[in-house]
């Protein structure tokens, strides 16, 4: 292959811009866990707490009703079969997401506002550790309450426990350590409670190649 | 022959060891509403919501129908929720596609390359 060729440059598409910037916060407070004392939160849109209970497909993880001043705001069951024309990439989702809080879209902004705190629990083998693309991650791997979690930037992380693998995005890293530290089930017969260990992940996937069609990679382009 | 490229925040380049230089590009398809203009969200979308399809329409126009070669996907993550001004809220299905742009002497005759 000729080096013209080798230093083509690429163009990314990505369908979401990274984590936006936030204000600082400082969490002095930590939501309710127990959903049995009080009336559900009314919600934007979605399940209600007693729907999302009630699911029995896997796990399903939060953080309470409120979660250091930021209410519950929806909680969405999604899934997705994908696009069937497309024979490039996977992108179907089967998740269940829970999120915090409201934002205000600045004027002329592009895309909306990041909500502030994120925590989506998806089937495993739909988000297994190997799916992640090394130039994302931040360090190595590490543990967290016995489950394994990979950072990605300072306020996102992914944390694989059970037989689930669960995001969680924040507007700052401190949320996103206090909110993986409050998880609790949020679903089943005897859920987790917010500070027991979550555990290592168990679960086994069939292969699957997350990159369809990809060509041999090209030599990196050298410069002077 | 030049390249003209885009810089990062800090200045430096975009690099993957496996794809060389390359620009990122946050596509994204919206619809117009009373409030202005929002992504569509993906909950009770069949296309899988706005920050999804920018990225479908590319592969399709550029890729499917088009003269890019498609160089490879990796799964970044990028799934947080956004809310938009309607209400609604869109986020992505963590995919980036990467695609090749070629020079114009790479077209093949008669194609329009300007």
């Amino acid at each position: 292959m000729s080096s013209s060729k080798r230093s083509r440059p690429f163009f990314v598409l990505a369908p979401a811009v990274a984590l936006g910037l936030g204000s600082l916060f400082s969490f002095l407070a930590i939501g309710n866990l127990d959903r049995s004392s009080g009336a559900s939160p009314a919600l934007a849109s979605g399940w209600t707490v007693e729907e999302a209970s009630a699911f029995q497909e896997f796990p399903i993880y939060w953080v309470g009703d409120d979660f250091g001043g930021l209410p519950l705001r929806q909680i969405i069951r999604y899934e997705y079969a994908g696009d069937p024309t497309n024979t490039l990439y996977p992108t179907s989702e089967d998740s269940v997401t829970v999120e915090y809080g409201d934002c205000e879209i600045p004027p002329g902004a592009e895309g909306g506002c990041p909500i502030p705190l994120v925590i989506e629990t998806d089937s495993y083998c739909d988000v297994p550790p190997e799916r992640i693309s090394d130039s994302v991650k931040t360090g190595p791997p590490v543990m967290l309450r016995g489950a394994q979690a990979q950072w990605m930037g300072d306020y996102h992380v992914r944390i694989w426990t059970g037989n689930v693998s669960i995001g969680i995005w924040g507007t700052n890293q401190q949320m996103v350590k206090d909110a993986a530290e409050r998880l609790a089930g949020l679903n089943g017969s005897t859920p987790l409670r917010a500070g027991e260990e979550l555990g290592p992940p168990q679960a086994m996937c069939a292969q699957r190649d997350w990159h369809w069609n990809n060509p041999p990679p090209e030599e990196p382009k050298t410069t002077s | 022959m030049r390249y003209l490229t885009g810089r990062t925040s800090s200045g430096s380049y975009d690099y993957d060891p496996s794809i060389g230089y390359y620009n990122l590009a946050a596509a994204h398809h919206e619809e117009w509403s009373l409030c202005g203009h929002s992504v569509d969200a993906n909950n009770g979308s069949d296309d899988g919501g706005g920050f999804n399809m920018g990225r479908e329409d590319i592969r399709d126009n550029w890729v499917y129908s088009g003269y890019h070669p498609y160089g490879k996907s990796q799964y970044w993550d990028n799934k947080q929720h956004f809310l938009q001004c309607d209400g609604g809220t869109a986020w992505s299905s963590g995919v980036v596609m990467f695609v090749q742009i070629p020079s114009c002497g790479d077209y093949p005759p008669g194609s329009s390359c300007k």
